[in-house]
C-alpha cells in the first residue's frame, strides 16, 4: 500500500514538474546540428540549412532571405522556378532559421558583414559546376541588401539579380527605413504583443529562450494596420534573435556602404518594390536602386513588404520573364 | 470548455484582486483606513488600471494590504492583464528620512495571435527617500520575478506542431530602478514615478528601456 502511495507521489511529482524553456526542441524547431533530417551543408566553419530544387546543371537561383535573423521558408514559393529551368537554391544564413546557432561574438565582429558574403559565396561554389553556370541572386528585403553586398564584392559572378525591398544600401540609408517602417504606436495592441512577453520572459542569454521571444516581437510588424502593408503573419521556423539583435548593434556601430563598386555591374538589376508598403513607394525604391547603373523598376501589386508570401502571383512572372532574358 | 476555462480565469483574476497593492506615503496616511487610485503609465507598452489599498494598523507598524489591476492601451481589452496583490510597509524612518519596503505577488496574462502565456511571479521593492506629509521623493529598487508560466501556443504551433504547451519553469526576471515623486492636495495624492529597467543579466534587456507611472490617488 506505501509503495503504491510512494509511486504515486513520484508519478504526480513527474506530471508536474515544469518544461525547461531552453530545452532543445520545447519551443523551437532544432536546428540542423540538432536533427539530422534537416538538409544541410557545412559550409564557412558553420552548418547551414540549405534545400535545392531542380537539375543541377541549370542555371542557379539563390534565394536570400530577410531578417538578419529571418529565414527561408515565406520564401518557398519560389522554389516553382526549378519547373522553369532554374535549379533553386534556399539557405538559413549563419546563425538563424534551422542553421547552426552560432556565438553572438561572430556577428558582433568588424567582419560580420563580410562573414555573411563569404558564406553565400562558398555557397555559390559548392553549387556551381564552372564559370560558365549562370548564376543569379534573388533577395528580399535584407536578402537583397545582403545580395548587394555581394555583386558589389564579386560582379563577374553574377549573372542578374531580384532584389525586393531591401531597406537601404548603406546604413544611413536603412536606418532612414527603419524609422519609417518600423514606427513606435505606443497605445496599439501591436505593442502590447511584441512587448508584453518581456515582462514574463527576460534577463536569459540561452538562444532558445531568445528565439521564442523574437517570435512574438518580429509579430510586430504583421499586425493590423502595419505600416509596411503585410496582410498578416506568415510562417517561419526560428527567429535567429542573437544574430539579428548583433547585426543590428553591428551596424549601429560599425555602419556599412554596399555601393562602392555598383558602377561596374552594368547588368540590369530587377528591382521590385510592394503596392501597400507605405514606408517604401517608387520615390525610395528610385532613390534606394540608383547606384544601379541598369535598374528595371516594378511595383508587385496586392500585397506589402512580404512579397514573395503575400505577393507571389505578381511577382513569379515579373522575376520568371527577367531571369529567362538572361538565362 | 473553453467558457469553464474563461471562467475560471476571471475568478483566479478577482480573487487576486481580493486583496489590494497601492503606492503608499506613510508620512500622510493620518486616519486613512482606505486608499483608491487609478493610474496610467508606459511598461513594456502602455497601460491603465486601478487599485486599492487597505491600512492595516497594528502596534508595530501600519502596513498596507494592496491591489492592483491594469491592462494594456489597444484593441482587445482584456487579453493581456496584469494583477499584482501586495504588503508594503515602513521599515526605518529617522526624522524625514525613509525607508520601505513592498512584497508582491503578480498574475499576468499575455495573449496574441501567437501564443497565450499565464504567468505567475512575485516582486520585491525597496523606497528609500525623502517623505514629508505633503510631499515626498524616493528612489526605488525592483526585481520582478516570474515564477511559473502556462504556455499555450496556437500560431506558433501551426507553425511547429512538434512545440510543447504546458507548465514552464521560472523565466528569469527584470530589475527597475526609479525615482518617484508625491504631492498631496487635501485628501488626494498624485504620485510620478520614472525609471529604467534591465534585465537579470543586464545584458537581454527590454525593447523599451524605461518605465513611467502617473498615479492619482484619493485616501478615506
Amino acid at each position: 500500500m506505501h509503495r503504491s502511495i510512494y509511486f504515486f507521489l513520484l508519478f504526480l511529482s513527474a506530471a508536474c514538474e515544469p518544461e525547461d524553456w531552453s530545452k532543445p526542441g520545447n519551443l523551437v524547431p532544432l536546428t540542423a546540428d540538432q536533427n539530422a533530417s534537416v538538409p544541410s551543408q557545412q559550409i564557412n566553419g558553420t552548418l547551414l540549412h540549405v534545400e535545392s530544387y531542380g537539375t543541377p546543371t541549370d542555371p542557379i537561383i539563390v534565394v536570400i532571405h530577410g531578417g538578419p535573423g529571418g529565414d527561408f521558408r515565406s520564401l518557398l514559393n519560389a522554389k516553382v522556378l526549378a519547373d522553369d529551368g532554374f535549379n533553386v537554391v534556399f539557405y538559413d544564413q549563419r546563425g538563424t532559421g534551422l542553421s547552426k546557432r552560432e556565438d553572438r561574438g561572430q556577428f558582433e565582429d568588424k567582419g560580420a558583414i563580410d562573414l555573411f558574403i563569404e558564406d553565400l559565396d562558398k555557397l555559390i561554389s559548392l553549387y556551381r559546376f564552372g564559370p560558365e553556370q549562370k548564376v543569379f541572386l534573388m533577395g528580399h528585403s535584407w536578402g537583397a541588401m545582403l545580395a548587394t553586398a555581394y555583386i558589389n564584392k564579386h560582379p563577374e559572378n553574377i549573372t542578374g539579380a531580384v532584389l525586393a525591398e531591401p531597406g537601404g544600401l548603406t546604413w544611413p540609408q536603412t536606418e532612414d527605413y527603419l524609422s519609417r517602417s518600423n514606427e513606435v504606436k505606443l497605445f496599439r495592441e501591436a505593442i502590447n504583443n511584441a512587448l508584453v512577453p518581456e515582462a514574463i520572459i527576460a534577463g536569459k542569454s540561452q538562444h532558445e529562450i531568445l528565439d521564442y521571444k523574437a517570435s512574438f516581437f518580429s509579430s510586430y510588424e504583421n499586425a493590423p494596420g502595419n505600416t509596411i502593408g503585410n496582410e498578416g503573419e506568415y510562417p517561419f521556423w526560428r527567429n535567429g534573435a542573437v544574430s539579428s539583435e548583433a547585426m543590428n548593434e553591428y551596424a549601429d556601430k560599425y555602419g556599412f556602404v554596399f555601393t562602392s563598386n555598383l558602377g561596374q555591374y552594368t547588368t540590369e538589376v530587377l528591382f521590385l518594390y510592394s503596392e501597400r508598403n507605405q514606408a517604401y513607394g517608387r520615390s525610395w525604391a528610385e532613390q534606394v536602386s540608383a547606384p544601379y547603373p541598369t535598374v528595371n523598376l516594378q511595383v508587385v501589386k496586392n500585397c506589402g513588404h512580404e512579397m514573395f508570401y503575400f505577393g507571389w502571383s505578381d511577382l513569379y512572372p515579373k522575376a520568371l520573364n527577367y531571369f529567362n532574358q538572361l538565362k | 470548455m473553453k467558457i469553464k476555462k474563461f471562467l475560471l480565469i476571471i475568478l483566479a483574476a478577482f480573487a487576486h484582486c481580493s486583496l489590494f497593492a497601492q503606492e503608499v506615503n506613510f508620512r500622510g496616511l493620518d486616519n486613512t483606513k482606505h486608499l483608491i487610485g487609478v493610474q496610467s503609465g508606459a511598461d513594456y507598452g502602455s497601460y491603465y488600471g486601478i487599485s486599492y489599498g487597505y491600512v492595516w494598523r497594528n502596534r508595530l507598524t501600519p502596513i498596507v494590504i494592496g491591489t492592483e489591476f491594469t491592462v494594456p492601451f489597444g484593441n482587445n481589452l482584456v487579453d493581456d492583464w496584469k494583477s499584482r496583490t501586495s504588503l508594503q510597509a515602513e521599515l526605518w524612518h529617522y526624522n524625514s528620512f525613509s525607508i520601505s519596503a513592498r512584497l508582491s505577488s503578480t498574475f499576468r496574462r499575455y495573449n496574441s495571435d501567437l501564443a497565450t502565456l499565464l504567468n505567475i511571479g512575485s516582486d520585491f521593492t525597496l523606497n528609500v527617500g525623502y517623505v514629508k506629509p505633503k510631499w515626498s521623493v524616493v528612489a526605488l529598487a525592483n526585481f520582478d520575478k516570474p515564477i511559473v508560466t502556462h504556455v499555450e501556443n496556437k500560431l506558433l504551433k501551426e507553425y511547429y506542431p512538434a512545440i510543447k504547451d504546458g507548465w514552464y519553469d521560472e523565466s528569469g526576471g527584470n530589475y527597475k530602478f526609479g525615482v518617484r515623486g508625491q504631492i498631496s492636495y487635501k485628501s488626494w495624492n498624485t504620485f510620478i514615478t520614472v525609471g529604467k529597467h534591465f534585465g537579470k543579466n543586464f545584458e537581454d534587456n527590454p525593447t523599451l528601456p524605461f518605465f513611467a507611472e502617473v498615479m492619482v490617488q484619493r485616501r478615506l
